[in-house]
């Protein structure tokens, strides 16, 4: 018996000695000995800690500890001597872009901007990855560099997805209570799994191919030769795997802006965490024997693809189950090539660890027309519903619902029900879905929609405008069909957009309450659709239709002057929901909207705080709730708040030096507790805060 | 919610610490004169700076905005952000109402993550690219009171 799987068995025995104590307590209460082992807190996506130490007496008091430069601005790249050649990123970019010619999308070479990864603490360091693909692990008390370990991915060419060069976090294993193997996962921008030592940062040499894995083998259409109309990638992986029970699984991102119909499948895969042995992969769009493949009319899964998990995943070790958050297929708008339901599109599909088995499944949008991705992982929380205890999944969503269910049996805890929508629509070959699932419970925590009642009511005069600018586009209730700008119908505002009411900053929930708190923005929009030329597509959306509107002296939006809004307020909030009960305890605006409120035809007005600060990824502890906005500093800058938990009042801000990137995550380390969240800059910085 | 004593601490101390950056440079704005803002038309940020912003807005903000009719392919759901499109939603604006905007707004992701002189260099060219002029002295982030007081507006009838 190898040494290997005599620690798998030891290690094994010791999970189900302790599972229904330790892990489940991990999975609900986050980390009780101070750390952040997972990106989302725990296995569960709580983003919770019980750490207390920052409170609402001392927060305000909070100084930054250290700050750290991103080392995406100090790049290498190999040399024809075997050597290896550090500088700058400019210089480095522009020397592969000369060895090279069209190495990179048109405006898209390597980007160190989107610095979106929130660090995991374990045993006094912070390991994270960087847009680039980096993984980087530091010294938490210091901030100083322990390893940097560089794939250099982006030799190989831009990122796939219409947002590029972004990378979220990695994952972390260990053998057992004694932490004798130690590893980090996580994905790359080049379509890579890269494991590497959490002590030293070496890749795993018994892992895959010297401690990397290319995940495009085995996956149709994902031939990484091969480069998109944009010239870019076509498989990438932006957001961190799991591990569960010794099995890393992941998402992956693809392109959704296309003029072709063939597309990569966003099968989710997993892997052994020691051997890199290939374990199963979720047909997310089926294959011909697949359970859902009827849902493909006219054999469009053979060329379908998308329905990928771009976020990243939750899991219940205990049950043994992960929880897939899937997105919209191809194309997001225009769904004239794939008619049917689409399954497992825009579903959460919980799939047995071990084997790879679907459970349980639902769809939340049969054929999907909005871009309404599944964009952050549910949340796991134990709950007590009229008396009755209930292991609880908690799915928070770009349209602005909250699908709760039973997470063992994927039960719906309140009714959701099947009701008809609109099916007229004006694009052809388009057959819109007669019916789609809305929930009765949580009451939505975002406006779903556009009608003329949700139009900005400031004034008269204003509304007047309001009304005036959307004539000519079509208004509706959430699900209402796309329509293609056509002599004078204009399209269709829909709300939420494709940006979502909640996006991956995803929600919080506070294993002790059953508490789910969930920021969101209101924002619509309209899509142009345009039959592009060179592809197979009929129709697609982006940028060039806009642009020829824009020429012709015509938009694409119905806009007011000098910036007012078209509907009405809060432009971004934070939500608190009681899960046990389903109902909202409180909302309050993020912000306070001083851009809108200085508005020469508003000042005057005595309007309450409107929002549109942003929507800062939620960080929650025993003690309080924080957000991360945008403005309202005491420098007119960027800031973090504290929320009092109970009532949504503001209790506290501390400015921070630039615009936060990433959600923020809490450790404590010797006896004081961090907060740590990326930052803009140039390069971008990962900060920690703490008391004096 | 925001409790109101910090929404007018937040309102009053820009202006205050504009105001004193002010009485220390005004000696070194010649362009501006005193207190006196000039025209956009008389030229309020340099070729070198809007080539600078070029740079800023290829990095930050070229995946969703379209900067080139057609030639870059943007998301379809982000304004373009030249011609009647931007002269529709900033026209009478203050530049300081353009640059504050951008800087609390955008990059969408990660509102207000560049450095204050990043977000003049992008106002700058996109002023450049609407079409209006250059000229001797930068967009500087400091003389906010005074940009506030210059607009975007049409172009004056030549004499």
């Amino acid at each position: 018996m190898s040494r290997g799987l005599v620690c798998f068995i030891s290690f094994m025995t010791c999970v189900v000695l302790t599972i229904s104590s330790v892990e489940s307590a991990e999975v609900q209460q986050g980390n009780s000995d101070g750390e952040w082992r997972v990106y989302g807190a725990d296995k569960g996506g709580t983003k919770y800690s019980p750490l207390d130490q920052i409170d609402r007496d001392n927060f305000q008091d909070l100084e930054i500890a250290w700050r750290w430069k991103s080392v995406d601005g100090f790049l290498s790249m190999s040399t024809a001597d075997g050597g290896e050649w550090w500088s700058s990123r400019d210089a480095v970019v522009e020397r592969l872009e000369q060895e090279t010619p069209n190495l990179y999308r048109t405006q898209n070479s390597p980007n160190y901007s989107n610095f979106q990864a929130t660090p995991l603490m374990i045993g006094g360091v912070l390991y994270f990855n960087t847009p680039l693909s980096q993984g980087v692990a530091l010294d938490a008390r210091t901030g100083e560099t322990r390893w940097v370990y560089n794939p250099k991915s982006y030799e190989e060419g831009t990122t796939a997805m219409t947002v590029t060069w972004r990378q979220r976090g990695v994952a972390y294993w260990t053998d057992g209570p004694d932490r004798k193997d130690e590893r980090i996962f996580w994905g790359t921008g080049s379509g890579d799994l890269v494991c590497v030592d959490a002590k030293t940062g070496h890749p795993c040499e018994g892992f895959g191919n010297h401690g990397r894995i290319d995940l495009t083998i085995g996956l149709p259409r994902a031939d990484r030769s091969n480069r998109d109309y944009l010239n870019a990638m076509l498989y990438s992986v932006q957001s961190p795997p799991i591990v569960v029970r010794d099995v890393v699984i992941h998402g992956s991102s693809i392109a959704d802006r296309r003029i072709n119909k063939e597309a990569v499948p966003g099968w989710v895969r997993a892997w052994d965490v020691r051997t890199g042995e290939h374990k199963w992969d979720f047909h997310t769009v089926p294959q011909e024997q697949d359970e859902g493949v009827e849902t493909w009319q006219n054999d469009s899964w053979r060329y379908s693809g998308n329905a990928n998990v771009w976020t990243y995943l939750s899991a219940d070790e205990e049950l043994g189950y992960v929880y897939l958050p899937t997105g919209t297929s191809t194309n997001d708008y225009y769904g004239g090539h794939r008619p049917g339901d689409n399954l497992f599109a825009e579903s959460i599909v919980c799939v047995d660890v071990e084997t790879g088995e679907k459970v349980w499944h639902f769809q939340a949008i049969h054929h999907g027309l909005w871009d309404l991705d599944f964009p952050t992982a549910p949340n796991l929380l134990d709950i007590t519903v009229d008396g009755k205890p209930i292991k609880a999944l908690a799915q928070v969503s770009k349209q602005g619902f909250i699908y709760a269910f039973d997470r063992v049996t994927g039960e719906p805890i309140w009714p959701i029900e099947e009701r008809p929508v609109a099916t007229d629509t004006n694009l052809p070959g388009e057959v819109v879905s007669p019916t789609q699932p809305f929930p009765t419970k949580p009451a939505p925590f975002e406006y779903q929609g556009v009608v003329e009642d949700d139009l900005v009511d400031f004034t008269p005069e204003i509304r007047q405008m309001a009304l005036e600018a959307v004539k000519g586009f079509r208004l509706g209730p959430i699900y209402t069909p796309q329509m293609i700008a056509d002599g004078e119908m204009k399209g269709l505002l829909f709300r939420p957009t494709g940006g979502g009411a909640a996006n991956w900053s995803g929600a919080a929930v506070d294993p002790e309450t059953g508490i789910l708190y969930v920021p969101s923005r209101n924002r619509a929009g309209v899509i142009s659709f345009y039959q592009p030329d060179g592809g197979n597509l009929k129709y697609t959306h982006g940028a060039p239709e806009p642009a020829r509107l824009a020429a012709k002296g015509e938009r694409n939006f119905p806009t007011l002057p000098r910036g007012l809004p078209l509907l009405k307020p809060p432009y971004s909030r934070m939500t608190a929901i009681d899960m046990n009960t389903g109902d909202h305890i409180w909302m309050t605006p993020l912000g306070n909207g001083d851009l809108i409120r200085n508005h020469p035809m508003l000042r005057d007005l005595d309007l309450p705080p409107l929002g549109g600060d942003g929507r800062g990824g939620p960080l929650l502890t025993k003690t309080l709730l924080f957000s991360a906005l945008s403005a309202g500093g005491s420098d007119g800058g960027a800031r973090l708040v504290a929320y009092d938990k109970a009532t949504g009042e503001e209790l506290g801000s501390v400015n921070l030096p630039r615009g936060a990137i990433g959600t923020p995550m809490t450790y404590m380390l010797d006896g004081k507790q961090y907060i740590a969240l990326t930052i803009g800059g140039t390069p971008p910085e990962l900060i920690a805060f703490t008391l004096p | 919610m925001t409790s109101k004593p910090h929404r007018r601490w937040t309102r009053i101390l820009p202006a205050a610490i504009t105001r004193a950056l002010l009485m220390v440079s005004v000696g070194v704005v010649p362009l501006l004169g005193a207190t006196e803002p000039v025209s956009i038309w008389e030229g309020i940020y340099t070729d070198v700076q809007a080539a600078r912003g070029k740079e800023v807005f290829i990095r930050a903000c070229v995946e969703c905005h379209s900067n080139q009719l057609g030639e870059t392919a943007g998301d379809g759901t982000a304004p373009s952000l030249l011609g009647e499109t931007f002269s529709y939603r900033w026209t009478d604006y203050s530049i300081t109402g353009l640059f504050d905007t951008i800087r609390q707004t955008m990059p969408e992701a990660a509102p207000n993550s560049l450095g204050p002189a990043e977000y003049a260099d992008v106002t700058a060219y996109l002023l450049k690219l609407n079409g209006y002029p250059a000229g001797a002295s930068e967009l500087d982030y400091a003389k906010r009171e005074l940009l506030g007081r210059t607009f975007i507006d049409e172009k004056p009838p030549e004499d």
